[in-house]
């Protein structure tokens, strides 16, 4: 694989996104909605501390983790790592951080990005994520928290 | 005029035996019902998601292109695949039939183990699961549909949705078989939560199928809502996939628009999870290639090589629409089941069940792969009709 | 589920008997003439029935006494009757009432005579009409359809036709898309729809009913045949209602499984009989399979050409 190929790739996409941002965040952000994800958009990079210390006192099994890259509709976040996905898989509350530089304007570059970082520091796997966990698998009645967590939280940072 | 063939047909296309079940399942009305509420909901889904999103169908296009391409080489894309792997310090398999598919997981498995499995057809078709635990370990489906079919020991009732005939107390009363007691369909997925949290954290293996694998980079691409297959891929220290050879894509792009087809063919889109394995450091990967068939399909039948198994043919059928996944094989049900049947296990599976297909074609024109499935369907009946005119 | 091999050995033997699948007279198949007037016209173009609107009451007779049989031990005797049926007509022991057969051969004379007065010149001849061996095809019978296409084939083109006009789905693919494939025929085919389409005018009447619209699976997924049927109802001044699932999305009759398995066909039928009813009171179809399937279920449709004539004589058909 040609990693300055892809990294090139990824910055043109970068510019088409920082070009357009506003748009952009506002389609991520409904996309988000639309798969009943919890969204904020802030300017505040603080804001992850404050997220941190609230878990801490909810004292709840809940996870804030660093989106590696974000395709902007659908609204799919991706990370890299095994200890990372074994520890977003098991939360109750899935807290997830994404730069607004990281958002891709489609899911193949969103992808790629998170590839491109995944060889980097040699991670094996790449996951997604979209939505809390869910399932309708008893006469199709939709709930929230099969296996995964109960709620997926994504703050976009600009 | 006249047919120039006076010889009797002996028996017909063979006996109709084991048709009974047929209408068994037609005067079991939770079946039908099942299908149409599971229809109901996700026929809707899939035309706003192709009416959101319209490069989905410039993605189904593109990619039944890139799979005929792969389907007509696939000694070449395997061999690629196979390398690929093993750069990558994957334990790779090559099986040629179900059985030899059986006994390389059950030599890597070997017993006394825990495995937990990611709902998977492919290890449906080579009866990986009683073989297992026939082996001496305990083995647990984690998909919460395919949980239930599992402990009710019967056949999932369709691909996706296995367990969509069963109302909720049926599941309930099912569940408590195995001491999961929940008074609804809500209370029933949390105490599966906890008790299949248990499994996992003690699974020495984890099994999956796979959705699309790209030989460019030796990856499994995975995708799901629950999050039982991120966890029976990542926890256990050792992970096991089965990948069908049709499976296989040039590349991660093709990887990723096969599993966005999928999903928004199948109704829910995008889908909660996605889950790419490259390699499983700390842990160990092992990779089965599984050919049973595949590789030696007629012409005609080759294109059902081509699905990415979205189930949407199933629910669309008017057959399947009465039957569930009992009209068909022993694994594969509904439209695409009949090729799927017949690539492998053979004609003889699905002799009987090709000639209550209607051939009124709404399998082909819902087909994300625009796969003639009505097509594959006559071409066996013919198959079927000149075996017995022998 | 009746025997596949066992139909296959049915048709194929009526067919060497008689060149129809149910092994009928040909006097039967041939009522519906009685009252037309002269049947010459241009002898390149000729009207082919395809006989299947004069099989479908048969169809209907007999798929009633195979329901009543299926799925228990009694399926013997239908496969005693398939013995039998090389020596006897199986048609001696059932009979058809006079009014079901007069509503098929009704449509027949309709489609001839809206033809004839949209001035279309055709003729129609007994011996260049027959049946098109598609249910040898559907059972997956290739050899004994190839040579059945071949002779109708030969028949055709030995007669110089040039141009054939169909009248049901099933014969219209069969002769349209198959027969070019496996007998090399040559001549232009195509629906009496097709060719309305382009010669019904507009605005002939106003406010007539609203009408649900059965697309056959045929013409709507194999053959391309969807707008056809509704420009000439609009035209013809009906308001053309379309159910859930139309177009290319329509739901099957069930009737191609009707001698396979009459049970599965009519539990198909109910279920598009719900889609039909809950979007209107009066539906059309365009095959008299679809119709005939219907009728046995207890649901009674138009016959496309039964609104087109009625149209087309300012009177709605009166309700059956």
């Amino acid at each position: 694989m040609d990693l300055n190929h892809l990294r090139n790739e990824i910055e043109e996409k970068r510019k088409m996104v920082r070009e357009d941002m506003d748009r952009y965040i506002d389609i991520f952000v409904r996309s988000l909605k639309a798969s009943s994800s919890e969204v904020e958009v802030t300017t505040d990079p603080e804001v992850v501390e404050k997220y941190r210390r609230d878990i801490q006192e909810d004292g709840g099994n809940s996870i804030v983790t660093f989106a590696d890259s974000a395709s902007v509709s659908p609204a799919i976040l991706f990370f890299t790592g095994l200890e990372q996905e074994i520890s977003t898989a098991m939360a109750d509350h899935h807290i997830s951080v994404i730069l607004a530089e990281d958002i891709m304007p489609d899911v193949i570059s969103a992808y790629r990005l998170a590839l491109l970082k995944s060889i980097e520091r040699g991670h094996g796997v790449i996951f997604g994520s979209s939505s809390a966990s869910k399932t309708a698998d008893i006469e199709g009645k939709l709930v929230w928290g099969a296996h995964g967590p109960k709620r997926f939280r994504v703050v976009v940072v600009r | 005029m006249g047919c120039s063939r006076s010889k009797e047909i002996q028996g017909g296309c063979g006996e109709v035996t084991g048709m009974e079940s047929i209408y068994t399942a037609l005067s079991n009305r939770p079946v039908r019902d099942g299908i149409r509420r599971t229809r109901e909901n996700l026929s809707k889904n899939v035309k706003e998601n192709l009416k959101k999103y319209p490069f989905l169908k410039k993605y189904a296009r593109e990619l039944r292109d890139v799979k005929l391409k792969v389907i007509n080489d696939l000694d070449f894309w395997i061999d690629r695949s196979i390398k690929k792997l093993e750069e990558n310090g994957a334990r790779v398999f090559y099986a040629r039939d179900s059985e030899s598919a059986r006994r390389i997981v059950a030599e890597i498995v070997g017993s006394g183990k825990t495995v937990v499995k990611a709902k998977s057809v492919v290890s449906e078709e080579i009866g990986l699961r009683d073989h297992l635990e026939d082996m001496g370990n305990e083995v647990w489906e984690t998909d919460l549909g395919e949980l239930i079919v599992q402990v009710n020991n019967e056949k999932p009732m369709h691909m996706i949705v296995p367990a969509l005939h069963l109302s909720e107390d049926e599941v309930i009363r099912i569940l408590e078989r195995v001491g999961i007691k929940g008074k609804n369909a809500e209370e029933c997925t949390d105490k599966v939560r906890l008790f299949l949290r248990e499994k996992f954290l003690k699974a020495d293996f984890g099994i999956s199928g796979c959705n699309a694998f790209s030989a460019e980079s030796g990856s499994i691409f995975l995708i799901e809502n629950e999050g039982n297959i991120r966890l029976s891929t990542s926890v256990p220290e050792k992970y096991i996939a089965i990948v069908g050879v049709e499976k296989i894509v040039p590349d991660d792009e093709h990887a990723i628009k096969s599993i966005m087809v999928q999903s928004a063919y199948f109704g829910t889109f995008p889908p909660s999870y996605i889950n790419v394995i490259r390699n499983r450091q700390p842990g160990e990967l092992c990779v089965v290639f599984l050919d049973n068939g595949r590789k030696s399909t007629d012409e005609i039948l080759k294109e059902q090589l081509l699905c990415v198994r979205c189930g949407r043919c199933h629910l669309e059928c008017p057959i399947f629409q009465l039957t569930g996944n009992v009209w068909g094989g022993e694994t594969y049900g509904g439209p695409m089941g009949m090729g799927w049947s017949a690539i492998t296990s053979g004609i003889s599976s699905i002799e009987n069940e090709v000639f209550l297909s209607c051939l009124c074609g709404k399998c082909r024109i819902v087909c994300p792969m625009e796969i003639n499935i009505p097509r594959i369907i006559l071409h066996l009946r013919k198959l079927a009709v000149r075996q017995t005119a022998k | 589920m009746f025997r596949p091999g066992k139909l296959i050995e049915l048709l194929e033997s009526n067919m060497a008997r008689t060149g129809n699948p149910l092994g009928l007279k040909r006097s039967l198949l041939s009522e519906w003439l009685r009252g037309l007037p002269d049947l010459k016209g241009r002898d390149d173009t000729i009207l082919f029935t395809g006989l299947m609107y004069q099989l479908t009451p048969y169809i209907e007779l007999s798929t009633k006494y195979l329901q009543k049989i299926e799925n228990s031990s009694l399926e013997k005797l239908f496969y005693f009757y398939v013995k039998l049926s090389k020596y006897v007509n199986p048609y001696r022991f059932l009979t058809l009432r006079g009014s079901d057969m007069e509503r098929y051969s009704e449509s027949l004379r309709r489609i001839f005579l809206i033809l004839k007065k949209s001035g279309i010149d055709f003729t129609y001849r007994e011996d260049l009409d027959g049946y098109s061996g598609i249910l040898l095809y559907d059972l997956g019978d290739d050899s004994a359809f190839s040579s059945h296409a071949q002779e109708i084939s030969d028949l055709l083109e030995n007669a110089d036709v040039k141009k054939i006009i169909t009248v049901d789905p099933h014969t219209t693919y069969a002769l349209k898309v198959l027969y070019p494939e496996y007998s090399g025929l040559k001549v232009e085919v195509a629906s009496y729809l097709e060719i309305l389409a382009d010669v019904i005018d507009k605005g002939r009447m106003e406010n007539l009913n609203e009408v649900v619209i059965h697309d056959s699976c045929y013409y709507a997924r194999y053959l391309d045949i969807i707008e056809h049927p509704r420009k000439i109802l609009e035209n013809m001044g009906y308001r053309v209602v379309e159910p859930e699932n139309s177009r290319e999305m329509t739901s099957c009759c069930g009737g191609p499984i009707e001698s396979i398995s009459p049970v599965f066909s009519r539990e198909i039928a109910e279920s598009r009989i719900e889609e039909l009813s809950s979007a209107g009171k009066k539906a059309v179809t365009m095959c008299p399979i679809c119709m005939g399937n219907f009728e046995r279920c207890g649901f009674s449709t138009h016959d496309i050409s039964d609104l087109i004539f009625g149209g087309m004589n300012g009177s709605e058909p009166s309700q059956e």
